[in-house]
């Protein structure tokens, strides 16, 4: 017995010196490595905006062929130096990371048995914009892992193109209805030229899909928009979508969609008469004061609320409107809420 | 050592969800989910007693933090000291009317107010009914879907909060609840309600605390986390779907592990209900919280969470090795019963056992001093293993001379510490079976 436990910890000791080696090891590295990265960034920083600024000049021969770890600082160097960039100076930072064999180093990621690799590969790619990389990201989109399928259809999504946008929605949709729209704000990047083919989405069979092409357009197409958007209060469309198409008017700030908002705040559905009530404090128009004032005496908080702020952005007919309820509501809720609002105008001043 | 044992084996499944969430993690930074727009609106609820120093920096650090849509509503729970008058001047409030949700019975209020400043603060007086009632007081008057609590002397960093809500952006019908990493704000340097410089404090009774969250949060929480059965989520920092806890019926007020109890009742309903939901860990948000610096008042805090878990584990007692309750019943509660509540009577039982074998002659000197050694070996080994997970994933500490003080202070925690704390737990199982319901008095250094 004595000798067995005197064995057992013998070997836990021998665990433990050799967790503290591992410890102080990973700790040297990591310091040792900040070190090397900061000195190396030095040299090759000033290299990189040479290069950069002058557009003749061809890729600096010390940043070539180089060998781990200084090709890796190379590679993020010129990922980091891309952040934020546009136009031209991509274009520029692009060609000396095609130049330097980066690309198709990350297409050969992109083959990697490691997930976290392949969705690294199709970052790097989708932050240089690669054209010519367009069918292997498309390939990932198939990908088994969850992470890798967004990443690709972000990179994508900053390719520019506008066949892309229906298999990255779908792929979005797939993994989650907000991933997507977290991600497909990547599409944004396509400005008006996705507008027709986000239209055409809007009658896609997925209503998941549908919603996202509604948001997307909202956020992309403006006003010229509305009119597709309105199509889809109808009452036999799906509910998701009529609330997304709802919020969206009201995003839009639509003045033509008053009347859509009035039908809206009969909805059955309490969501929608809150986005009903959203909207109509969005455009701003007085002439909805009336019908606000009856969703302030709604049962459903959400919508009491909605309309309450709403009415506190109509100006002189609002504020007539909350006085009125304050005094006469017809429950209590509604004369609190009332009075709620009172106070946060008072407030705005 | 049993024990031990299992904890380890927890502690292998928390390694693997660590290292997994670290790579997730890459690919959703906090600029990409702030810049989508769509984190869904939530209520930071604050309560307050008697946090006159650390209330206006902490309010300060919240009103600071990257997100979308968020309120932060502080609940003055009574507090004798100057708090209200604190948040008054500083913010200035202005009293408003509020039309406020009332589904949970909570102590009167008596106002509520707005500042001038921040749009998007609340103050709620009220009279004291303890955090509990505190809270549900805030879930009554709050605004938005969803509510984060958090403590008065905490300081969330700035993308915490997009973080923490990160789970709900990627399957909000399913998500309940998701808890984020506390760890010890002791010895940072703090600037603008935001910790600037991360270091280890140099009283070494902190430092065995800052063990002691390594070891729970990401070598513990991480484990249960991944097996959809996590039974606490800290009082400090926990993001909650604001309906499900209203169907639930708020925070109970009678004990004083309110946290972990509304978490155990949280999965008990919603087995029972067989529904589809998960509650999450996400070990990367963080929240400073001060850690007690002096033995008292770590012993009173310890007592307490004893206390606590007491009452969360007995009030649903149904659920413990109940295949019913899936995980639930079968992993964490287990767990939380043998190995967390009574495990401290089964330590001074073991001590007392050789002591009284070695007195008597029954027991070998040389057997017992060697179990004693082993005990202490495998301690530091689970100490080391959870260092391990933060030097591989966050590395929070990056001078090596902070590495070397918390490698001591694994192993120098084996004697004195460790027992000091299994006595404390002891007292608090005891207290419990007393009935005592009492918070105890917690001294703090406060923010400055």
């Amino acid at each position: 017995m004595l000798s067995i436990l005197l064995n057992i910890s013998f070997v836990f000791t021998l665990v433990i010196i050799l967790l503290i080696l591992i410890l102080v090891g990973i700790k040297a590295v990591n310091i040792l490595w900040r070190a090397n990265k900061k000195h190396a960034q030095a040299w090759i920083a000033p290299l990189l905006e040479n290069y950069i600024a002058n557009a003749d000049a061809p890729v600096p021969a010390a940043l070539q062929s180089r060998g781990w770890p200084l090709s890796t600082i190379v590679q993020y160097s010129v990922i980091y130096r891309s952040f934020g960039k546009k136009g031209k100076e991509l274009g520029r930072i692009a060609q000396a990371y095609e130049a330097l064999g980066f690309i198709d180093a990350d297409l050969k990621r992109l083959k990697s048995p490691f997930w976290w690799v392949r969705a690294e590969g199709a970052r790097c790619l989708g932050q240089m914009k690669s054209h010519r990389t367009k069918p292997a990201l498309l390939e990932g989109l198939n990908d088994p892992v969850k992470e890798v399928r967004m990443i690709c259809a972000w990179s994508l999504g900053r390719s520019g193109e506008t066949d892309v946008i229906l298999p990255i929605m779908e792929t979005l949709v797939k993994v989650s209805g907000l991933a997507g729209m977290r991600l497909s704000s990547t599409v944004f990047e396509l400005g008006k030229k996705a507008i027709d083919p986000l239209v055409q989405i809007l009658d896609n069979k997925d209503p998941a899909v549908r919603t996202l092409a509604i948001h997307l357009l909202a956020e992309v197409g403006g006003h010229s928009t509305a009119k597709h958007i309105t199509r889809k209060t109808a009452k036999d469309e799906h509910k998701e979508v009529r609330i997304a198409a709802y919020k969206a008017l009201g995003t839009l700030e639509e003045p033509s969609a008053e009347t859509v908002f009035s039908e809206g705040l009969k909805d059955d559905a309490w969501e929608v008469r809150a986005q009903s009530a959203r909207g109509l404090g969005m455009i701003g128009s007085d002439i909805s004061s009336g019908l606000l004032k009856k969703a302030l005496e709604d049962t459903n908080w959400w919508v009491r609320r909605n309309a309450g702020e709403a009415l506190t952005k109509l100006g002189q007919k609002g504020k007539k409107m909350l006085v009125l309820v304050q005094k006469t509501g017809a429950s209590a809720e509604a004369r609190n809420a009332a009075a709620q609002w009172m106070d946060t105008l008072e407030q705005l001043g | 050592m049993l024990i031990s044992m299992y904890t380890l084996l927890i502690f292998c499944l928390s390694f693997v969800g660590l290292l997994q969430h670290r790579l997730k993690e890459k690919f959703a930074t906090p600029l990409e989910i702030r810049k989508a727009k769509i984190t869904p609106p939530v209520s930071i609820l604050v309560p307050a007693h008697n946090e006159e120093k650390s209330i206006a920096a902490s309010i300060k650090s919240l009103l600071n933090l990257e997100y979308g849509e968020f309120e932060v509503v502080v609940i003055n729970d009574g507090s004798k000291d100057k708090t209200l008058d604190v948040m008054k001047e500083e913010f200035q409030l202005r009293e408003i009317r509020q039309d406020s949700n009332h589904q949970i019975p909570t102590q009167k209020v008596n106002a509520v107010y707005r500042s001038r400043t921040c749009k998007n603060l609340i103050v709620i007086d009220k009279q004291n009914g303890g955090k509990a009632d505190s809270l549900n007081t805030g879930i009554n008057i709050c605004s938005y879907p969803l509510f984060c609590c958090i403590d008065a002397d905490s300081i969330l960093e700035k993308h915490s909060l997009l973080r923490i809500a990160y789970p709900y952006m990627e399957a909000y019908s399913t998500v309940v609840a998701t808890g984020g990493l506390v760890r010890a704000l002791n010895g940072c340097t703090v600037k603008d309600g935001q910790v600037q410089t991360v270091k280890l404090s140099k009283k070494l009774i902190v430092n065995f605390q800052v063990l002691e969250y390594f070891r729970s949060f990401l070598s513990g929480r991480m484990g249960f986390s991944a097996l959809n059965c996590l039974l606490i989520i800290s009082g400090a920092f926990g993001l909650f779907k604001k309906q499900v806890v209203i169907e639930a019926g708020g925070y109970r007020h009678d004990t004083v592990g309110e946290d972990m109890e509304l978490v155990v009742r949280l999965h008990h309903m919603l087995r029972k209900q067989k529904k589809n939901y998960s509650i999450q860990f996400i070990p990367d948000p963080v929240c400073w919280t001060e850690a007690p610096e002096d033995i008292g008042t770590l012993g009173r805090q310890r007592n307490r969470w004893q206390r606590g878990l007491g009452d969360s584990l007995l009030f649903h007692i149904e659920m413990l090795g109940n295949p019913r309750y899936g995980t639930v019943g079968m992993v964490s509660m287990p767990y939380f019963f043998f190995i967390e509540f009574i495990s401290p009577i089964v330590e001074y039982v073991g001590y007392a056992f050789f002591i009284l074998g070695i007195a008597f002659g029954t027991v070998d000197v040389r057997a017992g001093l060697l179990f004693f050694f082993l005990t202490v070996i495998l301690g530091v080994l689970m100490s080391l293993i959870s260092l391990l997970m933060e030097e591989i994933t966050f590395d929070r500490y990056n001078r090596i001379r902070d590495l070397l003080r918390l490698i001591a202070a694994a192993v120098i925690e084996n004697f004195g510490y460790r027992q000091y704390i299994t006595f404390v737990r002891t007292k608090g199982l005891y207290d419990y079976i007393r009935g005592n319901k009492s918070w105890g008095v917690m001294k703090r250094a406060g923010i400055s």
